[in-house]
């Protein structure tokens, strides 16, 4: 026998050389759903008509990395407006007054004193004269000074308008 | 009768507009079996094949009417189905950023549970001998093995020499051989 045909499983060499693989059925192990060829040639030609020339049924491997990034870049997107929607409330949250000196800080003197006015014409002189600081209600320099003083004592003590109002 | 339709015929009736869809459901009535057994065989997970040989019959929809019959309609036929299934791995195996070992072993953990494979324990231990083989290798066999086509016939399929091949199918069969013996 020749090198060559050496070379050649044929059936008896098969057997003689590969006695497990030759005791082994050849019959195809491998099963399909029913009637997937009685379908198959219809769904294909449907197929073919849906995708068209030019375009292709399934992902190359550029598109199913396209497709992978397009996945990643919602995901992406939803954080980064997450982000936004914080970074736009956070300041908003930040600025908020936290204390009524500060509150204070932003409403116009004028007013203040003008609701003061209004409410407490007749503000008892003794409880003032438990101030602290000299001369509050001497002639000052500016009026201005002897309310931005009421005021800020008033806030201070958290005294309540309708005490003063209803003292003796 | 449309099994008597030969594949010259066939063809003029592709190329022509008004008889293309019914040419074409002929030829995949005609060679969808051999098609997806070929395909079957290196995927082996059947939805899988499925896709395959969908994508195999599409490209052959886009490309038929400019088939110059170099070589018979179904080696140009079976030259697409592998290459389609070598394309099929290539991606599994990129997708899953592993080495190409790491697909073999894939696809033999797929054979465990597969809905469809119906062979005994010693056809899958077969299988499983198979899938140990190089990708082209496992071609060779299954060709040779299980369809008995001439290596000639091979030869223009795969683009490969007669020689390579039937070296190719004789390497195959000691590593299956020694497999079976070791497990």
């Amino acid at each position: 026998m020749s090198k060559k045909q050496d070379i050649l499983p044929d059936d008896e060499s098969l057997k003689r050389e590969f006695p497990l693989l030759h005791s082994i059925s050849k019959e195809n192990p491998f099963s399909v759903p029913e009637s997937y060829f009685d379908s198959l040639p219809s769904e294909i030609l449907e197929k073919c008509h849906t995708v068209g020339n030019g375009s292709k049924s399934f992902p190359t491997k550029a598109e199913a990395i396209l497709t992978t990034l397009l996945s990643y870049k919602w995901r992406l997107l939803t954080v980064a407006g997450c982000a936004a929607i914080i970074c736009i409330f956070v300041p908003r949250l930040n600025n908020r007054p936290v204390s009524y000196e500060a509150m204070v800080q932003t409403i116009p003197d004028s007013l203040i004193v003008k609701q003061l006015d209004n409410n407490i014409a007749d503000i008892n002189v003794s409880t003032l004269e438990e101030l602290q600081e000299p001369g509050l209600f001497a002639k000052s320099k500016s009026d201005s000074a002897n309310t931005d003083q009421i005021i800020a004592y008033l806030i201070d003590n958290n005294v309540s308008v309708s005490e003063i109002e209803n003292e003796p | 009768m449309e099994g008597e339709i030969n594949d010259s015929e066939l063809l003029e009736m592709f190329r022509v507009e008004s008889t293309r869809n019914h040419a074409f459901h002929i030829l995949v009535t005609k060679y969808q079996k051999r098609v997806y057994w070929q395909v079957r065989r290196i995927i082996i997970d059947h939805d899988d094949a499925n896709d395959v040989v969908q994508n195999v019959f599409l490209k052959v929809w886009k490309n038929l009417g400019s088939f110059k019959e170099a070589s018979s309609l179904y080696t140009w036929l079976y030259r697409i189905a592998t290459n389609e299934s070598l394309t099929f791995l290539k991606q599994k195996r990129a997708n899953m950023y592993v080495p190409f070992d790491s697909v073999s072993r894939s696809l033999s953990r797929k054979l465990e549970d597969d809905a469809y494979f119906s062979g005994d324990a010693i056809q899958k231990k077969l299988q499983k001998a198979i899938l140990t083989l190089p990708e082209k290798q496992r071609i060779v066999f299954n060709m040779k093995y299980y369809d008995n086509i001439k290596y000639e016939a091979m030869s223009e399929m795969l683009d490969t020499s007669v020689g390579a091949l039937k070296a190719s199918y004789h390497h195959a069969v000691k590593k299956i051989e020694a497999f079976l013996k070791n497990n």
